[in-house]
């Protein structure tokens, strides 16, 4: 059996980053990465908890710098890592982080990000799964598992006929290459989530256009985070 | 894929470059060229960052003042140390190997080979090497294509990650495509470049992860100074024509059926071995101060 992570030489040497680890410091700042393209406005407060191996060892890997390095849009390599609280304090955002050592059913490396934004309250659950790769599990509560490999929308909607062919018209109309397609409503009275990924950036103007249409609750965007070139 | 292009071992890998006689390191580029869609230029660019980082890291981390949990800024104090066994260039592979390593756990900036936990191995002897021997710019950024096409060779099979295949499979990659990457440099042929690589890999097999307090110091650190050494001998041993009566492809399915049954505590979990240790342990209770 083929391993396919390691299809380039690039895997094995590589990727520059700032240390210790991996999954603690390089997939943490990704996780913040996620986060701050969730909240999309500027982040005025955020409650960090870290769970399990996070909550162990991640003071000593510097977890918590990493995911706010990534809250700031730092990326994995940048140097200014080690010193994200302080421009935290800096911009004058709140934070504040708990590490959760109590036994509970999250993964290894879990984080749960509570931000707000002058409009908006998101609460995200992150779990960094090895070699910098991560995994959005749940946004407000909601499990919607994306990797930010890819460009994803998640458009929240009522449940009215006709609707997704709507939202498919101008995704095609804007040469979207869709990679996958997902819609779920969980019980009759709530309301319906799709969560489209695509090949290609996706640009404001096509959450604008969304939001145009009827029974459209929220659009989100979560841009793809993975850096290979 | 790219039909020329599929293969999952050395043995299929040489007899591609002998049929088309083509050289290793100009296979590597075009292999990246068509299946990635980038240029020679920007791959080679990617390299030559790579390396500055690299040196950068020798440099800071035997210079800079590091705050660590359990370490307490060994490069510098090796630095400094006038007792002498070993010769000047295996003192100072010991010394960078080292250096980059704590470096990394400072949260300093590597580039990782396989991985953050075992970064300092493969830089460590490049540089040290490479100043000794006047070695070019142009010929280090193909000892690292050489280094990450044997790497990628083992870890297909395998993985590069302790979670799944302990140390064995982030030093102990480590130390065989270092032992690879110098074999190339001294003008070694295809098959010692392969030879050495598995001769380091079978001095790894079953090595276990167990960082105390589950942080990439103890023994993680100092592991890449022993590691880098042993690079060193693997590759001495392949250029004079020492063969590994295991031939690669063997022994990285080796590597795969040791990951398979190394137990789960000593696989990054810290629930067995150095972690668990009284003194261990103790390191664990001051992180979670």
């Amino acid at each position: 059996m083929i391993n396919n992570l390691y299809d380039s030489v690039l895997d094995i040497i590589g990727p520059e980053m700032i240390g210790p680890s991996s999954s603690h410091t390089a997939g943490a700042v990704r996780i913040g990465l996620a986060c701050r393209s969730i909240l999309n406005s500027p982040l005025k407060n955020v409650k960090i908890e870290l769970y399990n191996s996070f909550a162990e060892t991640g003071f000593g890997h510097g977890t918590e710098k990493a995911i706010l390095a990534g809250l700031l849009g730092l990326s994995k390599s940048d140097e200014r890592i080690k010193y994200s609280d302080k421009i935290m304090k800096k911009k004058r955002i709140k934070y504040t982080i708990k590490r959760i050592l109590t036994p509970n059913n999250y993964k290894p490396n879990t984080a749960i990000i509570k931000m707000k934004s002058n409009k908006l309250t998101v609460e995200v659950v992150a779990v960094s799964i090895g070699g910098g790769l991560i995994l959005i599990e749940q946004i407000d509560g909601f499990e919607v598992n994306i990797t930010a490999e890819n460009e994803t929308l998640i458009i929240t909607h009522k449940d009215k006929l006709g609707i997704l062919a709507k939202i498919l018209n101008i995704l095609a109309t804007e040469k979207m290459n869709i990679v996958s397609i997902n819609s779920v409503r969980h019980n009759k009275l709530e309301d319906i989530k799709t969560i489209i990924t695509f090949d290609n950036f996706i640009e404001e103007k096509i959450r604008e256009k969304i939001m145009k249409l009827d029974d459209i609750i929220r659009v989100r965007i979560i841009h793809k985070i993975k850096e290979i070139w | 894929m790219n039909e020329k292009y599929e293969y999952e071992s050395a043995r299929e890998l040489i007899k591609k470059l002998k049929h088309k006689k083509t050289n290793l390191v100009d296979f590597i580029i075009d292999r990246e060229v068509k299946l990635f869609g980038v240029s020679k230029e920007q791959i080679i660019l990617k390299l030559k960052n790579y390396l500055k980082t690299m040196e950068e890291a020798i440099k800071k981390g035997i210079s800079k003042k590091l705050n660590l949990i359990c370490l307490d800024n060994e490069a510098k104090k090796i630095n400094k140390n006038k007792i002498r066994i070993m010769n000047t260039l295996e003192y100072e592979i010991l010394i960078s190997s080292i250096a980059i390593a704590e470096y990394n756990c400072s949260m300093g900036k590597i580039v990782a080979c396989p991985t953050a936990g075992s970064c300092g191995i493969l830089p460590g002897v490049l540089f040290p090497i490479a100043k000794r021997n006047k070695f070019s710019e142009e010929l280090l950024i193909n000892a690292l294509l050489v280094a990450g096409e044997v790497g990628r060779l083992i870890a297909i099979k395998t993985s590069i990650s302790g979670s799944i295949g302990g140390c064995m499979v982030e030093c102990g990659i480590g130390a065989a495509i270092t032992a690879a990457a110098l074999v190339y440099l001294f003008n070694g042929n295809i098959e010692q470049i392969f030879n050495s690589a598995a001769l380091a890999l079978k001095n790894n097999l079953g090595l276990i992860c167990d960082p105390v307090a589950g942080l990439v110091e103890v023994p993680c650190v100092k592991r890449n100074g022993f590691k880098a050494l042993e690079a060193l001998t693997a590759a001495q041993l392949a250029l004079v024509g020492v063969k590994s009566v295991i031939p690669f492809d063997e022994v990285v399915e080796v590597v795969k059926e040791v990951s398979d049954n190394i137990p789960k505590i000593y696989k990054e979990t810290s629930k067995g071995g150095l972690a668990t240790t009284k003194t261990g342990l103790k390191y664990r209770k001051k992180l979670l101060r």
